[in-house]
């Protein structure tokens, strides 16, 4: 859908699945790297758990339908290549320092001097302006600023994080978002702008419950295992079944009723609804329940559904409209024949063409376009040739020149 | 502000409910889209009956949850099993730009309302549906709510102990990424139709949208064949990688050391005790094998220090940290969120003077402009009279037969 546009990607792993997203949606990604490569490109795990920036699962899951290319912009030569190439960008993404590119000489400012259509997307952790815009912090500190640590975990033990740099996944997802704002912008106004997004306020979006809890409640949720801390009752919605887990909440409102209704009727199918039965679902509101009557009902539906495998509740749930999902591992996601059915899968070649690795395929579905991962991850500095000699017209001669000063 | 906003000229019929379909619209209105949201005084949206409740008073137009999905939309109520909502609904669709929907599958269809449908009032409408599992295949009829997504992606099994039960946050951490995938749909898709005039059908998913986030292990899995699991708070690149105790009641500082540098930077904060030269910290592989130790020893070190004073330290040694917060850190207490007004003191009709929800990315020429939530069918006559022209009358006689319930 965004075929027109150019973008350059000087992100490292903050940033890196905003141009990813942006190049699923069709734009041309050109990543730009320091010669030797990203750093990013040692973050595990890797193919054959070989420690090779060529082989970084998480760099090929982050940097697949871009371009290439390397180029050292702290050199003024490499600086003057990255000008003549963001005159030609529509789009510029970059997770550097705050205030690193415009000591550079080539911040918004002066690159949007000579392209005003421009627009540059930062994302970093706290973004370009507050007294905090300069702390060293990673994934796992900004979660813990943003409290969904503390309401993340055990009682007994310490707060405990999501898996992965979900952080970083959120901070890119917005970038997307702001950079796709600046170009609808563009077309309107014809003016590009500077994107600011900060990494922080994002993961304190994703807590998107606690503040008006605190604002309104004066109460702080402490973490509860699986407790889910929606009403003054707090509900269970982890579920031990035969060969593994799922997740239920009993569910309140008009159409939490009906599901109810649905569960109890088929717990009395094998007569194990006990209390539940005297339930009248289409009454009740589940902000009045108490935790002790909430916790006789959650000992009902505990010991009906251990009898269970999950396939078996995940059939019953379908049928049923029963709220109820399994906790997959990746081997169960792998084999999952919905996803399987929607060709959520891809094949793509590794760069020797020897082996595929199936990658997630789409971030969503589309009726007039086919958005799905086309290409592997670049090699480091694979379409120097491209652009540098075809889009840029540099001879051979500089360009092997521009290789021996470390320049590309 | 006299600036105009990036997305004045849109309109959004908004169909969605609860957690995921409504943060989608959220940020369309925060930018300047006129949204829409067709509620049912009957079948009330579950957000609007959800914690927490200003004065602890449980009413549709008193729950802070709903504010913090629902900013800067407008609220009409409409019976929509009527023949006669339907009608109206479908004039609202007439003069929009895009259809947003999170009902289970199908159901948005059985109403009247299907992509199909709606091609035929506008035809190059942008239609939107968010569900869990998606709009087709073998599961299609599933139904469900926020964590399931969690739960069917793996994210779910791998957040938490090893030892221990799968744990996860209590919000329902789909409902935070999916909408940004939907977002990011709508948007490009009206970049497509600027370019082509052309509308389009999107369907977006918790599960596919939080795999995008976990790929790193997905590949993991159809590469070597690892199933990757919980791993409490550590990372398979980074050394001490955690939260360890501070004075006081449950604080805790994050430490996360990536390279050398940092962990020699950690080691003179901490006054390089003589166990930090011992062979088995040396370097990333000696760590991880030795990690629980390390985290021991790390943690009899940040225990001596309130945790303000501890970030201080790490931060002037260049050691990546943070502390853990807590609600009341970020409303009363975080200069950070102050200065960039994460939150605007904004007045709701009900509620009052509160806190609403900016969102985290700064447009320098068209920023977001957050305004309040809507009370439940606040805006019936303007959006019934005034924009859709239904006369005076008209609406009088609609009104009383309930069609607007």
């Amino acid at each position: 859908m965004l075929s027109n546009y150019k973008v350059l990607d000087l992100t490292d792993e903050k940033g890196s699945l905003c141009g990813k997203l942006l190049g699923d949606l069709g734009a041309e990604i050109i990543k730009v790297e320091k010669p030797g490569g990203d750093p990013a490109r040692r973050i595990g795990p890797f193919v054959n758990d070989i420690n090779d920036p060529e082989k970084s699962l998480h760099w090929f899951a982050f940097n697949c339908n871009k371009k290439g290319i390397t180029l050292d912009i702290e050199k003024p030569e490499g600086r003057e290549i990255f000008k003549k190439l963001s005159s030609r960008a529509d789009i510029i993404i970059e997770s550097l320092e705050p205030g690193y590119m415009d000591k550079l000489g080539i911040g918004y400012l002066d690159l949007s001097s000579h392209n005003p259509k421009l627009i540059m997307t930062s994302i970093t952790p706290f973004g370009q302006t507050g007294h905090l815009r300069d702390r060293k912090i990673s994934d796992i500190g900004i979660l813990a600023m943003s409290g969904l640590m503390s309401i993340t975990g055990d009682p007994d033990r310490p707060p405990v994080r999501m898996c992965l740099d979900q952080t970083y996944c959120l901070g890119s997802a917005h970038g997307t978002i702001g950079t796709l704002l600046a170009v609808l912008w563009l077309t309107k106004n014809g003016e590009g702008q500077h994107v600011d997004v900060s990494i922080y306020e994002a993961a304190v979006r994703g807590n998107y419950w606690e503040p008006a809890r605190w604002e309104f409640l004066s109460e702080l949720i402490k973490r509860a295992g699986n407790r889910f801390p929606r009403a003054a009752a707090k509900g269970q919605q982890l579920w031990q079944c035969k060969d593994g887990y799922v997740t239920f909440l009993i569910p309140g409102g008009t159409s939490g009723a009906k599901m109810m209704n649905s569960f109890t009727k088929w717990m009395e199918e094998t007569d194990s609804a006990g209390a539940l039965k005297q339930i009248n679902w289409d009454n009740l509101h589940l902000s009045k329940v108490s935790q002790e009557e909430l916790d006789v009902w959650e000992k009902l539906i505990a010991a009906f559904l251990v009898r269970f495998t999950m396939d078996e509740l995940e059939q019953a749930a379908i049928k049923r409209g029963i709220p109820m999902a399994r906790l997959n591992k990746l081997s169960d996601v792998a084999a999952d024949e919905q996803l399987i059915a929607r060709k959520y899968w891809e094949k793509i070649n590794t760069a020797d063409s020897k082996e595929t690795i199936s990658y997630p395929a789409f971030p969503f579905l589309s009726s007039e376009e086919n958005i799905r991962v086309r290409s592997r991850a670049p090699l480091i500095g694979e379409h120097n040739e491209e652009i540098y000699k075809n889009e840029l017209g540099f001879t051979d001669e500089v360009i092997s020149s521009l290789k021996k000063r470390g320049i590309i | 502000m006299t600036q105009k906003n990036v997305l004045e000229d849109i309109t959004v019929c908004d169909f969605s409910w609860v957690g995921a379909g409504p943060m989608a619209t959220k940020y369309l209105a925060d930018f300047g889209a006129r949204v829409i949201k067709v509620e049912s005084t009957t079948h009330l949206d579950i957000g609007r009956m959800s914690v927490p409740f200003k004065d602890n008073i449980i009413d549709p137009d008193r729950s802070a949850f709903f504010l913090h999905s629902n900013t800067s939309k407008l609220s009409v109520t409409l019976n929509i099993r009527h023949p006669k909502g339907v009608d109206i609904a479908k004039k609202i669709i007439k003069k929009s730009d895009i259809v947003m929907e999170s009902f289970t599958p199908g159901v948005i269809t059985k109403l009247g309302f299907g992509y199909d449908e709606l091609k035929k009032i506008k035809p190059d409408i942008i239609m939107a549906s968010s569900s869990i599992y998606g709009q087709t295949g073998p599961k299609k009829n599933f139904s469900g709510f926020g964590n399931a997504g969690a739960a069917i992606s793996g994210h779910y099994l791998m957040t938490g102990w090893p030892d221990r039960d799968p744990v996860t946050p209590g919000i329902a951490y789909a409902d935070v990424v999916q909408p940004l995938f939907t977002v990011a749909a709508l948007l490009s898709a009206l970049d497509y139709r600027n370019k082509t005039g052309k509308g389009q059908y999107i369907d977006t998913t918790q599960v596919e949208t939080m795999l995008q986030f976990i790929s790193p292990a997905v590949l993991d899995y159809f590469t070597n064949g690892r199933q990757q699991t919980r791993m409490g708070n550590r990372s398979s690149y980074a050394s001490p990688h955690g939260v360890f105790p501070c004075k006081g009641d449950d604080r805790w500082c994050a430490i996360a050391v990536f390279t050398e540098e940092e962990w020699k930077n950690l080691c003179k904060t901490m006054k390089e005790p003589q166990w930090t030269g011992d062979k088995k910290f040396i370097d990333l592989p000696s760590r991880k094998k030795n990690e629980t130790e390390l985290e021991r020893l790390i943690g009899q070190w940040t225990i001596n220090y309130e945790l303000s004073e501890l970030i201080t330290l790490l931060q002037e040694a260049g050691v990546p940290s943070g502390p853990v917060q807590d609600a009341s850190d970020l409303v009363d207490k975080d200069g950070q969120l102050q200065a960039r007004q994460s939150f605007v003191k904004l007045s709701h009709p009900v509620i009052g003077e509160c806190n609403h929800p900016v969102p985290p990315v700064k447009l320098s020429k068209s920023p977001a402009d957050v305004k309040t939530s809507p009370c439940l069918g606040e805006h019936n006559e303007y959006v019934f009279t005034q924009f859709l022209g239904i006369s005076d009358e008209e609406y009088v006689e609609l009104l009383n037969e309930g069609i607007f319930e």
